[in-house]
């Protein structure tokens, strides 16, 4: 029963992009390594899906942010057709390119099987997102919330047993 | 740009208030009494700094006490958080902020071994407007206090015939606005000259929670009464909920409890950035992330 990938991906862009193919290949590898069962468990966290004799594979939820070189800003959608022991199905994946790197992915199923619709389920909500933070003066704000502006009391103390603790 | 606006200190930190409209240096100055008036009623009773407040009395004797018509909100939410986190979010963490140093005089000394809590149901029963303290352990309603606060105020505002506001309590705060929507920075916790995304808030409230300003040896001031230990495998936590008192009290919770049991009792989006700037939230957290 495993499950193979063929090479059906339609991807349509939003905006002017011209170097696609290497980038769809990546998002066939995420819809791949999410979607399919892998053997080996991975030192992220590892799920087991149904005790029943037909499925004991391990899915590891876990996609580490892909970083691509040289690829124009934009988002990308692009659908994943795949053909599953129920037979044939798809995945829709909706992602983001800012300075080389997806900053917003959305994985949306197009699963009509029971069987498939519970696998890539997994893989939806196992989805992880990476953030690498951006400067305060590159963005256009009204607040920043966060624990900085922290009781002023409480910082004075801190302050005073690090200068105690210094000597 | 119109818009009038000024700030005061309250509950430790600084409060600062923006309106829409201009208002005049004498109408201002007449709304920032009316409101810090009421903060500093608000800390009189329910701070457990303050040696006469009904915190400090409900945490040295038992019995019953009457509670003010304003802790209805508070003391519902407690209990009722506290169901839906197993107990976890709970006021008595007080003994142990204290007994891990967090006291009156910000000593930073722990004092002896901590211990396990027991239940909240075990240790008072509350039916508003009274509550039968059995056994007096150190309350500390730190954790949703301040959001009820930015409630209160705003509520006040509202009465007061001020319908766009925007309240900012040290990052925590509440909008209301007919047209204009909030952008909120998520301060890296790690660098606080950056921010990790923007969220986008209008009619709303966000409240955060982040471990790392307020630390202390091995400790911050979120417990894991379970484990009695600062939780450090999650850096920050942001709730947006229309109500600040819940968003402030869950970006608490959402550090030792699952977001899926919390949100069979309350209605809220979330956001957790892990210690290894992973980012888990839900679906409708209106976020752009970096």
């Amino acid at each position: 029963m495993e499950e193979s990938i063929d090479s059906k991906v339609e991807v349509k862009t939003e905006g002017s992009q011209n170097k696609i193919l290497p980038f769809v290949l990546i998002v066939v590898l995420l819809i791949g390594i999410g979607i399919f069962a892998l053997r080996k468990p991975s030192k992220e966290e590892v799920l087991e899906m149904g005790k029943g004799e037909e499925q004991s594979a391990k899915v590891t939820m876990t996609v580490t942010p892909a970083i691509i070189a040289n690829y124009k800003d934009g988002k990308y959608v692009a659908t994943g057709n795949y053909t599953s022991p129920a037979g044939d199905e798809s995945v829709e994946v909706k992602i983001t390119l800012k300075s080389n790197v997806i900053t917003e992915a959305e994985v949306i199923s197009k699963a009509t099987k029971p069987k498939s619709i519970t696998m890539q389920n997994l893989f939806i909500g196992g989805f992880m997102e990476m953030v690498v933070g951006k400067n305060i003066n590159e963005v256009k704000l009204d607040k920043v919330s966060g624990s900085s502006l922290t009781s002023k009391g409480f910082n004075d103390a801190i302050e005073k047993i690090k200068t105690v603790a210094k000597v | 740009m119109g818009g009038s606006s000024f700030d005061f200190l309250a509950t430790g930190t600084k409060w600062q208030f923006d309106f829409a409209e201009d208002f005049s240096v004498a109408k201002l100055e007449m709304i920032r009494t009316i409101l810090s008036n009421r903060a500093e009623d608000f800390e009189s009773i329910y701070s457990r700094f303050r040696e006469d407040s009904l915190i400090s009395k409900i945490s040295q004797k038992s019995g019953e006490f009457a509670l003010p018509e304003d802790s209805e909100k508070l003391f519902d939410f407690y209990f009722r958080l506290n169901k839906f986190t197993n107990g976890k979010f709970t006021p008595l963490v007080g003994e142990l902020l204290n007994m891990a140093g967090y006291d009156k005089e910000y000593s930073f000394i722990t004092k002896g071994v901590l211990e396990h809590m027991p239940d909240l149901e075990s240790v008072a029963e509350y039916k508003f407007p009274t509550i039968n303290v059995k056994e007096p352990l150190k309350w500390d309603l730190g954790a949703a206090g301040k959001g009820y606060l930015i409630d209160l105020l705003g509520k006040l505002l509202e009465e007061n015939g001020i319908s766009e506001y925007c309240i900012d309590a040290g990052g925590d705060m509440l909008q209301k606005s007919k047209t204009k929507v909030l952008r909120v920075g998520l301060e890296n916790p790690k660098n606080f000259e950056q921010v990790i995304g923007v969220a986008e808030i209008k009619n709303q409230s966000i409240c955060g929670s982040s471990g790392s300003r307020r630390q202390w040896g091995n400790f911050h001031h979120i417990f894991d009464i379970n484990s009695l230990q600062s939780p450090t495998d999650i850096l920050s936590t942001w709730v947006v909920a229309e109500s600040a008192m819940v968003a402030d009290g869950i970006a608490t919770s959402l550090f030792f409890s699952k977001p899926v049991d919390i949100k069979r009792g309350f209605d809220f989006e979330y956001l957790i950035l892990n210690s290894d700037f992973t980012v888990e939230r839900s679906k409708y957290f209106p976020v752009e992330l970096f």
